[in-house]
């Protein structure tokens, strides 16, 4: 019961418990060292990521180049650097959003009337019957290929998760009788969504949001691999493994480059994910 | 002594089945009551307690009362206004004037707000921001005698007796005129239940609240109450001062259940009066006196006929062909 | 010895927690007659439920038994192999929860349900059919074969309870421990239940153990009782004798406190001020000095014995010996 009240003090709590976790901690320096690296890309890579410099095209790693150089002579090490950036705005801005609207959906699912329910649940049931790289693809043959088009399709796929997952938890909670005894205070249904509801089913979804951030960046990463995601020259890791494929037979060192880092990430995401849910909800851990 | 609350011939009904469902099973009544011709009123400043076994249509009566289910004949007034045609905005007012307190003490409370939020909700939520909030919680948490600092706890981390008191500020947080208790001792210790009630009676004393209790402990209505209703089946079978009912029962569903309380004495000698079997099903209400299938005492026209009012006097009365 | 189906002698049960050890149960001393039943009084957090979990040896991975013996039928349960405590459990000693709901498999028939539990009976189908039939008559479900064929959210809670009672009892154990039975039910209903305990016990000769807080259902069932108050045993005794001369000042607050016992009208009721101590934190001397009205400079440091101050009344309280 002596817990720490102060929800700073928890999240500490919970971080102080993860690093005593081996998995925890390993996935926690991996992301860490990542995200730094990403934010900070302008500032530590050794080349503008996009300036060509044929006459080094195609070297190995080198002391000037520690990753090697692609076809056209760009630093390899600076846009998987700034690759990292592409990778992380992706995930962030559409899991942000999707988790907001998905949220919002869940609630309204969940503790409206029948009729919204039945809507709401035919919208997601809807997306969830598209695959997702075949839903990608349609969306990008019609618009084309950008960041943007990436990141829409991923929210709309990812919706229907967040939303199915707050719904059944709002059902749950709404024939609790804290929600009645707020009824009967007057409490409006606004209130009652965001106030009461929504701090007792978020606890769960940042799991499932930070498990599913390595799923969107080599989802990405396909895409872009693909030539649908982002346009060249942006840096991308998925176009990097897309170059390096073409040059397979000239040097290993692009696909290397652009396959170490998505490996990272994945790793280190869900190591991360897994133990914050086992600190979390240690029931899941030992659950079906 | 004015009347805050009165409630006149009441119905409360719930579907059982669809309408669609209705008309394939050729169900011409789709319809079960779960309270039927009721009448009750309160007078400023005093307790009504209303007893009855689980299922009877107890708290179904207290949430229409309160007009969070739509009572769909008769009339609930609080102070001469009509409950069941209130709009939104009366609604809102009316709840300002009636707060409830609930049957579980740490459930009833949203588990991730703490308890000085908690407490203070209602200004917050009837637009009384102005007021300076932590200054309000300590006031309300005092008057149930807590301590200023359980203010930053939350609701697991409080015991019954402690969520009941929180439960309890809560709901005298507007100044109520009318406080709603649903099974306000549920789930508490013996020795906390005094002091819970003893916290009740005198915050009544002192602000002079109308109660409305819901309990199925006899034990504690005759400490708390004034007025005593006994629900059958969602109808009353006896109403009448609480300590007439208490030291002359007539109805012998009453008998039964003051006999059925056992007594903390391991010599007494308790004149039982045991009904046979179990509740009838709302669904399918027996015949005549709907406590006939149960009653010791019945007699050859009781699955006939719905017995009469019967009168003891102006205050006091129960529906039975052979009141006790 | 040998009259006692079931004796507990100094019984310890620690859990082990974020902030240490908490001391749930301490040298807890406790006897069941053969053929008696004995109740266990005790507010929320006494240490009842622990107390059953270790005379079932289901305790939480957390718990530990620094030290204690637990002879039921004069072998200590608590030096068992798992394999041997299998054998005793629904068999020889057996327990009815307090909520008949979450013990009934909603999915089973209650017909299923009952022949299931006798898995162990080299029997025909249809003999067990008509050891399930028996087994419903004798707690009084009216029409049982019929019945059998139902799934438990169609009977009412007291038949539920009722169904559970008749499963317990299916093995005619000798031992059966009820956990608050009849705090889910409404106040006929729950004499409906202790008159079937009662009678049941007397049929079958077993020896109950039985778990409430309500002091006029211990009053009215029980031979014995058991007065606990957090994670100690502070009296035991006949039932008259407990309750009309308790002994422990806990008791006699608590049977004061019981509006029941209260015939007159009264807008203040008896209460017991101040609260349960902190099973971590152990206070020194008397578990119940912060509350006792009694209090003396003794019950500060030492801790008060377990000694019999009448013929079978026994209690741990220092007034007893002065």
């Amino acid at each position: 019961m002596a817990r720490s009240q102060d929800k700073g003090g928890a999240v500490i709590d919970i971080l102080k418990r993860i690093i005593h976790e081996p998995l925890g901690f390993l996935g926690l320096i991996l992301v860490t060292l990542i995200v730094i690296s990403a934010v900070l890309a302008s500032v530590i890579s050794p080349y503008d990521p996009i300036a060509l410099n044929i006459v080094d095209r195609l070297q190995g790693p080198s002391s000037r180049h520690l990753l090697g150089t692609d076809q056209l002579g760009r630093d390899l090490f600076s846009r998987v650097l700034f690759g990292g950036q592409v990778a992380l705005k992706v995930a962030l801005v559409s899991i942000s959003v999707a988790l907001g609207i998905g949220v919002l959906l869940g609630m309204l699912a969940g503790f409206g009337p029948k009729w919204l329910d039945n809507i709401i649940m035919l919208f997601f049931d809807t997306i969830r019957s598209f695959p997702t790289v075949m839903f990608a693809l349609a969306t990008v043959a019609l618009v084309g290929p950008s960041l943007g088009t990436v990141i829409a399709v991923i929210i709309v796929t990812s919706i229907p998760n967040y939303g199915r997952v707050v719904r059944t938890q709002t059902l749950t909670i709404k024939s609790n009788q804290f929600i009645m005894a707020e009824r009967a205070m007057g409490v409006s249904t606004r209130r009652i969504l965001f106030v009461h509801i929504l701090p007792n089913v978020i606890g769960p979804l940042i799991i499932l949001a930070s498990m599913d951030i390595p799923t969107v960046i080599a989802l990405e990463a396909g895409l872009s691999f693909l030539g649908m995601g982002v346009k060249p020259p942006t840096p991308s890791w998925g176009s990097i493994l897309n170059d390096g494929y073409t040059l397979i037979r000239n040097t290993p060192w692009p696909i290397i480059a652009g396959s170490i880092p998505l490996l990272l990430i994945t790793l280190g995401f869900t190591f991360l994910g897994e133990s914050l849910r086992d600190l979390i909800d240690p029931k899941l851990r030992k659950g079906i | 002594m004015n009347t805050v609350l009165e409630v006149e011939n009441a119905r409360v009904r719930f579907r059982s089945m669809s309408s669609v469902q209705a008309l394939i099973k050729r169900e011409t009544d789709p319809w079960i009551d779960a309270v039927r011709d009721v009448s009750l009123s309160i007078k400023e400043g005093q307790t009504f307690t209303l007893v009855g076994e689980s299922g009877s249509g107890k708290s179904t009566l207290a949430l229409a009362v309160a007009g969070l289910v739509p009572a769909s004949e008769g009339s609930i007034r609080f102070r001469g206004e009509e409950v069941t045609t209130m709009n939104g905005a009366e609604m809102m007012a009316y709840r300002k004037q009636i707060s409830f307190m609930w049957q579980n003490p740490v459930g009833s409370l949203s588990p991730r707000q703490n308890v000085g939020a908690l407490v203070t909700e209602p200004y917050v939520v009837h637009g009384l921001k102005e007021r300076n909030l932590q200054e309000e919680s300590a006031r309300l948490l005092k008057m149930v005698g807590l301590p200023e600092h359980f203010s930053a706890r939350y609701p697991h981390q409080l015991s019954g007796g402690q969520a009941r008191r929180v439960g309890v500020a809560r709901a005298l947080a507007l100044s109520p005129k009318m406080i709603i208790a649903d099974e306000p001792t549920a789930g508490l210790d013996v020795s906390v239940q005094g002091e819970i009630l003893n916290l009740l009676n005198n915050l009544q004393d002192e602000l002079g609240i109308s109660m409305f209790v819901i309990t199925h402990n006899l034990n504690i209505v005759r400490h708390i109450s004034d007025r005593t209703a006994i629900m059958y089946l969602g109808r009353f079978v006896e109403q009448g001062p609480t300590d007439d009912i208490f030291s002359h029962p007539r109805h012998p569903y009453t008998l039964a259940l003051l006999s059925a309380n056992p007594e903390p004495d391991p010599d007494a000698d308790i004149e039982r009066i045991e009904l046979k079997g179990e509740v009838p099903s709302l669904m399918d209400r027996p015949s005549g006196c709907e406590f006939h299938t149960r009653c010791p005492f019945a007699a050859e026209n009781c699955d006939q006929k719905f017995p009469p009012v019967h009168t003891v006097n102006e205050n006091h009365s129960l529906t039975c062909h052979y009141p006790r | 010895m040998n009259e006692n189906v079931l004796t507990i002698r100094d019984l310890s049960v620690h859990y082990g927690t974020d902030r240490g050890e908490l001391k749930a149960l301490r040298h807890v001393n406790l006897d069941v007659p053969k053929g008696a039943i004995v109740g266990v009084v005790g507010e929320s957090g006494c240490g009842k439920s622990t107390l059953i979990s270790s005379i079932i040896r289901l305790l939480a991975e957390n718990a530990s038994i620094p030290n204690g013996a637990i002879e039921f039928k004069n072998t200590d349960l608590l030096k068992l192999p798992e394999e041997d405590m299998r054998a005793i459990r629904g068999v020889q000693m057996s327990v009815v929860f307090q909520d008949p709901m979450s013990t009934l498999n909603p999915v089973l028939s209650i017909g299923r349900q009952m022949t299931d539990i006798q898995y162990r009976d080299k029997k025909s189908q249809t003999e067990k059919n008509r050891r399930s039939i028996e087994m419903l008559t004798s707690v009084g479900i009216p029409d049982p074969a019929s019945r059998l064929k139902q799934f438990p959210h169609e009977f009412s809670g007291g038949m539920q309870q009722r169904i559970s009672i008749a499963m317990a009892l299916q093995a005619e154990p000798s031992f059966l421990i009820a956990d608050e039975p009849t705090t889910a039910l409404d106040a006929t209903l729950e004499v409906q239940i202790i008159h079937l305990l009662k009678e049941l016990q007397s049929d079958m000769g077993c020896s109950i153990l039985f778990i409430s807080h309500h002091l006029g259902v211990i009053a009215e069932l029980c031979d014995h009782v058991v007065i606990m108050y957090a994670g100690e045993v502070v009296e035991q005794g006949a039932v008259a004798d407990v309750f009309h001369r308790p002994a422990h000042p806990y008791t006699e607050r608590l049977l004061k406190c019981d509006p029941a016992s209260i015939a007159t009208k009264s807008r203040t009721l008896p209460t017991i001020p101040g609260e349960i101590p902190d099973l971590v934190t152990m206070p020194s001397g008397c578990i119940f000095k912060n509350r006792c009205e009694y209090v003396m400079t003794q019950c500060d440091t030492v801790v008060p014995e377990w000694s019999e101050c009448s013929a079978g009344h026994h209690v741990s309280c220092h007034r007893s010996r002065s």
